[in-house]
Order: structure tokens, then sequence, then C-alpha cells
């Protein structure tokens, strides 16, 4: 057969059942209480040290990490339900959110025990936060292209270059940065000769400058790094192994269930909006969103059993990806021609949120195009 | 949930490959391949999923699935699922004899009824109740053929002795969940194909699958036949693991419409990829895209079951959206 992806049948292990009762009714606690309002796209934008905290606290937070760190090694699926009920509440998880779901784990992977001892512990309680250093301003998808680097120096490496698109860069403590410690010339092919290392954002050297968005909100930032010294125990992994760690990290960037959920909430608002009789053609809209959901929800499963049992499926990754951020933009669309504006404020900031965030949807963590590429690759052509 | 041993899969591909060749899939068109009917009935692969108590080859819903998403990709010209999934299952449920040869379900008298013109035996649901009869007790008014040259006809019940069984709504989702499978399978062999052609026809000297739309074209037609085979998944699934009415026709209608929205986007971009010569009666692609374009629209269009399950949702309200939608597909036991 020409198509080579593969989606195996796939059930969450009815052991998660006991977490996902303890984190709803966390969440409407914390509902009740007012610590949070449900927005769309929080991942991203919803920076809340306090309610991060809480997470950490409750045992949300970390859980497949070694107990050693304060991890509680539970499985992948454990942390996949508690991830996708937080999205689905809209709850704000912007602030440990990277740090939680990729720093955290590369540094378990590839960092030195002082690494490990020095941040994990405080990305398990949601008190240390990171952002990602890959982008830089003239590479984009061609990540390969960076010309950021790192110099050995006596005791460690000086760091020059600049990232881009630094979600919460301002708010983080730090980030984990790629850069060239060989250069391309001298390296033995393009992916070789790159490095990764834990950079504080707060180091001598380090500038952040915002980037504001269409919305007018400020998460993404330029960090300009001039002669940055990082000691040598914070290089993450091996030197010259950067293209491969940070490849590595692509299939748990790209299926997790924010790529489907972002605009959940907005779905579940215009639910209400429509009242409990709503026409034919709004049920049929509303319901093709929701089918499509549950399907695509099904195959993000079925990727995360297979992260869990130790394959890497990559391929099947991005083409999840790709159809879950087409439907997450699709949500507000849908939404904005079944209820007019003025009806429902909470409705109204939803839609707001979702219309205003949804051209980052298809564009962060690989932009659709380039996934595409990959999946027909997979396929057999090219 | 249940997975399917990948020997099954393998017999029934491999039985389906030698007996589905194009041009005896086209000679079945008005009628049936007697020759396949054979096959399947004596190997009892068109009963698996039927209770061996009740007539059937034993084995789970989803092996039922497996097989008739296998006769969805090889086009095959038989009226399996009206047994497998459907027929079959009115008659376990309803502890009526499994009928011999070629079966169609009436669903509602009087009623479009696929496969009747060709069926030996009729499954009869109407509000009275269900029956299993000859073909003698069936009156067959106007007939056709669907885009495929599947035949169907209008059938009325003249006489027969109904006991109680699933009710005239609930077989028409399980039609629905017949053709979701076949579309399932369908889809992914329309992609499929055309992954083939981009490899094989050469433009500009060079394989149409060097360009880059062409590609992005491969890719979300991957995508849209994983999201409906996934749907249709769901459905089986959620079915198999005992859920109530009102919850199998909700699954179901998100496999219906989810299968049938992928049909327009898949089949466009197929005969796109194929060119001319992909719409004509000699290339192999229109077996499958005649027959996804006929059974979106059996036992219910996409636009039919949406409405249903968006009433169902908006009727329950916001808050009970999350919850249902993590129901499905239902945890694994143990």
């Amino acid at each position: 057969m020409a198509n080579r992806l593969s989606f195996p049948a796939a059930a969450l292990p009815a052991s998660t059942e006991e977490i996902r009762t303890r984190i709803r009714a966390f969440l409407e606690a914390e509902l009740a209480n007012g610590s949070f309002i449900p927005r769309a796209d929080t991942w991203l934008s919803g920076h809340d040290p306090t309610f991060s905290k809480k997470l950490g606290a409750e045992g949300f937070l970390g859980l497949t990490y070694p107990k050693q760190y304060g991890g509680q090694e539970r499985s992948a699926l454990d942390r996949f339900v508690v991830v996708e009920e937080l999205l689905a509440y809209g709850a704000p998880i912007a602030a440990h959110w990277i740090a939680e779901r990729q720093s955290g784990p590369a540094i378990i992977k590839h960092g030195n025990d002082a690494l490990r001892e020095e941040l994990v512990p405080g990305i398990v309680r949601g008190e240390i936060y990171f952002s990602i250093g890959m982008s830089e301003p003239d590479s984009g998808s061609d990540l390969a292209s960076i010309r950021s680097t790192a110099k050995k120096v006596d005791g460690g490496w000086v760091i020059n270059g600049t990232k881009v698109w630094t979600s919460q860069a301002h708010n983080n403590q730090c980030f984990i940065v790629l850069v060239r410690t060989t250069p391309v010339a001298e390296a033995n092919g393009r992916h070789n000769g790159m490095s990764q290392f834990v950079l504080d954002l707060r180091s001598p050297g380090v500038q952040i400058r915002p980037i504001r968005l269409l919305s007018g909100h400020h998460h993404f930032n330029e960090v300009v790094m001039t002669d940055v010294f990082v000691p040598d125990y914070m290089m993450l992994g091996v030197e010259g192994n950067g293209w491969a760690q940070v490849i590595g990290e692509l299939a748990y960037e790209r299926s997790g269930p924010e790529r489907i959920l972002s605009t959940y909430p907005l779905l579940a608002a215009l639910v209400d909006a429509v009242g409990t009789n709503p026409s034919a053609e709004a049920a049929a809209e509303i319901a093709t969103l929701v089918s499509r959901m549950t399907a695509l929800r099904r195959l993000c499963i079925s990727v995360a059993l297979s992260l869990d049992a130790g394959r890497s499926p990559v391929t099947e990754a991005a083409l999840v990806k790709d159809l879950g951020t087409q439907l997450e933009g699709e949500i507000p669309e849908v939404a904005r021609r079944l209820v007019p504006p003025g009806v429902n404020e909470r409705f109204d900031q939803l839609l707001a949120d979702s219309i205003l965030s949804a051209p980052g949807f298809t564009l962060r963590g690989g932009t659709n195009e380039i996934l595409r590429g990959i999946v027909a690759r997979e396929l057999g052509v090219r | 949930m249940s997975t399917v041993d990948p020997l099954l899969i393998e017999t029934i591909e491999s039985m389906l490959g030698d007996l589905c060749e194009p041009e005896k899939v086209g000679a079945a068109e008005g009628c049936l391949d007697a020759d396949l009917w054979k096959a399947l009935t004596e190997s009892g692969m068109a009963t698996v999923g039927i209770a061996e108590s009740a007539g059937g080859s034993g084995g789970t819903l989803q092996d039922a699935a497996a097989i008739a998403k296998a006769a969805g990709r090889h086009a095959a010209p038989v009226p399996l699922t009206e047994l497998s999934i459907v027929g079959g299952w009115v008659c376990e449920q309803a502890g009526l004899p499994l009928p011999e040869g070629p079966v169609a379900v009436v669903v509602g008298n009087g009623t479009r009824t696929y496969w009747a013109p060709v069926a030996e035996a009729f499954v009869v649901v109407t509000d009275e109740g269900v029956a299993v009869v000859g073909k003698d007790a069936v009156t067959l008014g106007t007939s056709g053929r669907n885009y495929a040259g599947e035949p169907w006809a209008e059938v009325t019940v003249s006489s027969a002795s109904f006991v109680p069984g699933p009710s005239v709504a609930q077989v028409h989702a399980r039609g629905a969940l017949a053709r979701s499978l076949l579309m399932a399978g369908a889809l992914s062999h329309a992609a499929e194909l055309s992954v083939q052609y981009c490899n094989e026809r050469e433009q500009f000297g060079k394989p149409i699958g060097k360009f880059q739309v062409l590609q992005q074209y491969l890719s979300q037609m991957a995508g849209e036949a994983a999201a409906a085979e996934a749907a249709a998944d769901n459905a089986v699934d959620v079915v198999a693991a005992g859920a109530d009415e009102d919850e199998a026709m909700r699954v179901i209608a998100a496999a219906k419409t989810v299968t049938g929205r992928a049909v327009g986007i898949i089949n466009k971009l197929a005969h796109q990829i194929h060119g001319a010569i992909g719409y004509t009666d000699e290339h192999r692609l229109q077996y499958t895209t005649r027959r996804l374009w006929s059974w979106r629209d059996e036992h219910g269009s996409e636009a039919e079951w949406a409405a249903a399950l968006g009433r169902s949702l908006a009727a329950a309200g916001g808050a009970a959206l999350w919850p249902a939608i993590t129901a499905w597909p239902p945890a694994a036991v143990g």
C-alpha cells in the first residue's frame, strides 16, 4: 500500500478516568471562585503564574517526569487528559506551558545532573517558565539556516545572535536556544554543527524587545544576544547534536490536544448562544465542527499512544496538526455566521480572541504547508 | 475497545484483491458478482460480527467493520454490509434466523431499498416490528441504480409475521454506520490511487508528484481519509461498547457527517490529480469515486445527520458538550 501512515486503534486507558475527575473538579472549583475567566488560545496568551503554581501544588504538572525530580512517573496519557481538560476550560496555562511540555522533558533527556536538579523541580512546581529559542529573523520554516553562534571560551560559551517570535520571553526566566557551534562550511552537512543551550533570559547581554501582535497583545518578542556567557553545564546534550534533539521533540510538540482545542471555549459558547432549538442549518454547522473534533481527537489519542509506546510518529503528528489547526480556525468562522455581535458579551470576547489569534494557528510549530510536505514525502512522492 | 487480528485483515484483503479486479467490478453493474458473494458467504466473512449462536461467524463489531472497510476499499460489488452490519444485526437482536442468500434491508414499508432487485431475502423493519421474508412476499415498485450501478427498488411487503426488534430509526442509523465504513475504506483507496498516479504520470519531464501543489493535495487527502476512518471507528467502538440508542445515533451521525464531507474533498482532488483519464470508463478510479458519491447520500446525507446531531447537542447545552466529546472513543477496559 502506498499510504504508509499508521493510526493504530485508539482508546485512553481506563486508568486515566481518575485524574480526569480530579482535574475537572479542580477546574470547576477555580471557575466558581473566579480565579480565571475562560478564554481562547490560552496556552500561548494566558500567562498567569499564580494559576500555574496552583496546578503545580495540586500535582498536575510534570506528571510523566521522574520522581527524583519531583515528577510522578505517570503515563503520557494521564498528562494528555490533564492538558485537554485545561484547554477545554480555557484556563490560563501559558506561563508553565512550554517548560512543562518540552523544556523539562528535553532537560531530563539530554541535560546533565546539575541542570536537571537546578531546573526540573521548579518546572514541576509551576515556578520556572521557559520560552522557545529556535526561529530567527531570516530562519523560519528553514530552521537549519540559523546564524546565532556559540563560541567556546574558558569555562563556558559566548553566544551571539537574534531569536524572534519568542513567546513570553519578557515573562519567563529561561529559553532553550539553538545555535551554531560549528560554522556550516566546516560542518559535515547543514544539519550538523548545531547545539542547544539553556539560557537565563536575565543574563547580561540579553535584550528583550516586544513584537506586538495585530490584536495589540504582547506575547511575541525579539531576543537579541550580545556576547552572552553561558557556563559549560548549561549546554543541553551533545555538542553538534542540536538538530536531532530539536527534531525529536517535534512529535510531542505537534500532536498535542492544543492543536485541535485552541478555540474550543468558543465552540462551547456557540452551542449556548444558538439556544436549545437552533435551525437545521445552524445545528448542522455546529455538529460538523464537533464531529470533526471527535475524529481528530481520536487521531491525537492514537499518536499519544504511539509516543507512549516508544515509537516516533512524526508524520502522523504533522498530519494531525494540519487538520486540527484548520479546524481551530474554522470554529470562529462558523461562530460569527451563526451569532450576531452584541448578543452575549462572553461570546463576543471569545470570538474576538479566536478571530485575532487564528492566523497563528496554522503557522506556529511548523506551517501547514511544510507539514504537508512532510506527509507527502512519507506517502511516497518527492 | 477490541483490536482486530491482522490475520483477518490480511485474509480479506487478499480475497478481495483476487476477486475485485476492475473488469469484474464493472461487469457487475446493475446486479452483483455471484462468485464474490459465494466466496464471502462460504468463508464466513459475510457474517463476521454476528454471534455463532445467531447463525453468524462470531467475532466483534470491530472485526465486521474491518471487513466492511476492505469491501469499500475494493469496491466489492455485493451487498456485504446489508448482511454483516445491518440485516444480520437486526435478526440477531430480534432472535430471527439469519437468512440465506443476498439480503436487502427494507427500512420502512414502501421505501427505497438498496440491492432489492438482486436480493433473495428481505429483512423488513417497520413500525409493526421486524421480519425476514422471501422474494415472493414482496412487491418491487420503482427501481433504479445509484451512481455506481448498485441497484435499488421501492419495496412493499404484502405479508409478514412481525416480531419485536430494532426500530426504523435504529436500522436507518445502522445503515448509515455501514455506509460510513464503506466510505472510510473507499476514501483511503482514492487517496492511495492518487499517490500512485502522481508517481507514474510524467509531465514536463518529471513525475507530477514532484510538483508541490500536488504534494499538498495528496497530504490533504491522506488527512481527510484518516479523519473519516477515525470517525467511523469511533462509531464502531461506541456502539460495540453498548451505547444506548441516543448515544449510538449521535456517534453514527458524527461518522456519517465526517465521511460524507470527506467525499466532496477527496473525490474532487482525486479527479483533479488524475486528469482526463480519471473520469473515463477505462480508469479504475471511477469505481471508487462513483460509489463514494452514492454512499454519502444513502441512509441520510451528512446534512440530515449533522442537523440531528446538532439539535441534540444544542438541547443539551454548552456545558454538556465537553463530556460528550470526551466520551468518544470509550476508554479501554482494564
